[in-house]
């Protein structure tokens, strides 16, 4: 085969279709991103970098997403572990209840979080001795992120976890490691893609979270104001500055995007 | 064995394996008793789904067993009775799994290294003993290298590695030479007959090739469905199996017909459409007009292009219906009835230009053919 052969592979109809669909994906993702970024300037962007009120938004979008990536994590993990390798009953309703924030609106999510936690629901109820109060406040811009972010780290792990060949951690209990030694030394690095991809894909929806956050949490700056609804409430009153306020989430978003996958090529390489 | 000279009850020997299970793995219902002697090698023969993995998987802890007894040098590893089952990181166990999985985000010296630390031996004692490893098995030149840019061979030695470095008190091998192609596998068969000669613990190992038992092994067990049916010394189970799949698994033709009429010694055998000449075994001669069976050594018999003339009283015209490389000398099949199986080298194999398809001619003496009853 030629160098120019291999250069410019002949046109089938197969691969008029991927071509197609991949300049149509492009584009869709593409054009909007633009155009939003020509909407804007380097002033205005300098001006709302410099509004406390968006360096507030931020903080508090960062910090919450942060503590909820923790959560997620933390909580995510060993559940995504028992609903890929348990065996007891109820698993099948688990999973499908873990499922059901993906497919549940926001707001709706919101309102059942709100009911919830109200000082009349009864987690608002068993709370309320220990003098923890959750709606309107940063706990509940944490839990808003939680119950609609939560989903993707799990089933990114499950995911994972159901790509792993048992024998391989089978041969590593033959050679004394305990199980926990073998989830830690064997299982963790072979599913940690998967890991990484739920991190990035419930980082990203954490922290673009809106409809539950201002059900439950409310709107109040340096508190519960975060990006999303920061951009929501800039949009009525001054369009081209949530348009800038766009443009950060935007480029923090990517840059979470690109941070995680740094990582986890470089641990890779390790 | 006089009379009146009782034995005592068998008992669990303080050195080496002993074990009696019972277990069941899908429809399997495995049912066997199994002993080694630390530096005898024992090879689990049988066919697919024979249970020769399922026993293997009960002994390493790996598949937890309905009943039975585990005891591999007077530690109790499983018992039914006394309710002990221990985990698998709890026996020194050392496993060869087929295809010998390593572990793919691991270098070779990792994989090697892995039990000692798992198993926390100290740094400077876990370096000298993975070093150790690494140049007993030729590796240190490979110590870096990621399990994805290993040949076959060098993954099992690997595997071999690993399940070693521990000094386990059994070894156990899942088919240890399967995956490798066929020149590989001669190579590797002959270091792991030299490994398993130099190590004082307990073998035991699953194979479903007679040439790994009769040269790594010192003791044979055949399964068939779940249960022993022959075991003793690999060279007597080919010499003398005591049932159609013994014989096939221990590569020998067992040709099973009627005894039609003899001369002394010299027996006829009906046997499909061929018309067997050979000689009685001394022990079990066959008996007129009963059915008895003819065992030939596929070693023995001779493949010609053309009709032979010579001494040998057997001679077949079939067409040859398989060839197989299993490393060594080629297992060539033929269509005859019963099918008959020849083993060549491969330059006679060049030489007489046989292919699947090729008409042949096949003979063997009397002498090379032993009758039963």
């Amino acid at each position: 085969m030629s160098a120019a052969a291999r250069s410019l592979p002949r046109l089938t109809p197969t691969r008029l279709v991927v071509a197609v669909a991949c300049a149509i994906a492009a584009a869709f993702v593409a054009i909007p991103l633009v155009v939003l970024a020509t909407h804007t300037s380097p002033g205005a962007l300098r001006q709302a970098l410099s509004d406390p009120v968006v360096l507030d938004a931020l903080r508090v979008s960062l910090v919450t997403t942060a503590i909820s990536l923790c959560l997620v994590v933390g909580v995510g993990t060993p559940l995504g572990v028992a609903l890929a390798r348990g065996r007891f009953p109820g698993r099948t309703l688990l999973d499908a209840l873990v499922g059901l924030p993906l497919v549940l609106p926001p707001v709706v999510a919101g309102l059942a979080l709100l009911l919830a936690f109200s000082p009349s629901g009864p987690l608002g109820q068993a709370l309320q001795p220990l003098g923890v109060r959750v709606p309107l406040t940063e706990a509940a811009v944490v839990l808003s992120q939680c119950f609609v972010a939560g989903p993707f780290y799990v089933y990114a792990v499950t995911a994972g976890l159901s790509g792993v060949d048992r024998s391989v951690e089978e041969v590593a209990t033959t050679l004394r490691a305990t199980p926990w030694h073998v989830f830690r030394t064997v299982t963790l690095p072979l599913i940690r893609p998967a890991v990484a991809y739920g991190v990035v894909l419930s980082g990203a929806r954490a922290l673009g979270e809106f409809g539950a956050t201002i059900t439950v949490a409310g709107n109040l700056q340096g508190r519960t104001q975060t990006m999303p609804t920061a951009i929501y409430v800039a949009f009525e009153r001054d369009p081209d500055g949530a348009v800038a306020l766009a443009v950060i989430l935007a480029v923090v978003s990517f840059a979470l995007l690109l941070g995680v996958r740094g990582l986890h090529l470089a641990r890779a390489a390790v | 064995m006089s009379a009146g000279c009782t034995w005592p009850a068998p008992r669990y020997d303080l050195v080496g394996l002993a074990a009696r299970l019972a277990a069941h793995a899908g429809t399997l219902q495995l049912d066997a008793a199994l002993t080694a002697e630390p530096g005898r090698p024992v090879a689990l023969i049988g066919a697919n789904a024979a249970g020769k993995t399922t026993l293997l998987r009960c002994l390493a802890g790996l598949h937890t067993p309905d009943g039975g007894r585990i005891s591999v040098d007077g530690e109790v590893w499983f018992d039914s009775d006394a309710r002990i089952d221990r985990p698998a990181h709890r026996r020194a166990v050392g496993v060869v799994p087929q295809h010998g999985v390593l572990f793919p985000h691991l270098d070779v010296e990792q994989n090697v290294a892995y039990g000692l630390r798992a198993a926390r031996v100290p740094r400077a004692e876990a370096q000298r003993r993975s070093r150790n490893a690494l140049e007993r098995y030729g590796l240190v030149a490979l110590a870096r290298r990621r399990p994805e840019a290993l040949s076959g061979g060098e993954r099992q030695r690997v595997a071999l590695a690993r399940a070693t470095v521990l000094d386990p008190s059994l070894l156990l091998l899942d088919e240890p030479l399967s995956a490798l192609d066929a020149a590989s596998r001669t190579a590797v068969r002959a270091s792991l007959r030299d490994l398993l000669r130099e190590r004082s613990a307990c073998t035991v190992l699953v194979t479903h090739d007679a040439r790994d038992a009769l040269e790594l092994a010192a003791h044979a067990v055949v399964l068939e469905a779940g249960r022993v049916v022959q075991e003793g010394a690999p060279a007597e189970l080919a010499q003398r199996p005591r049932s159609a799949p013994v014989a096939a698994l221990m590569g020998q033709n067992w040709l099973p017909g009627t005894a039609t009429a003899h001369d002394g010694e010299v027996w006829s055998i009906d046997s499909g459409a061929l018309r067997i000449v050979a000689v009685a075994d001394t022990q079990e001669p066959p008996t007129v007009g009963a059915p008895a069976f003819v065992l030939v050594d596929p070693r023995d018999v001779t493949l010609h292009r053309e009709h032979p003339e010579g001494s040998a009283q057997n001679v077949v015209h079939a067409r040859v219906s398989g060839l197989v490389d299993v490393g060594g000398p080629l297992r060539v099949t033929l269509d005859s009835r019963p099918a008959l199986v020849v083993e060549v080298t491969a330059r006679a194999v060049a030489q007489l230009g046989i292919a699947t398809g090729a008409p042949v001619w096949a003979s063997f003496k009397a002498t090379a053919a032993r009758a039963f009853a």
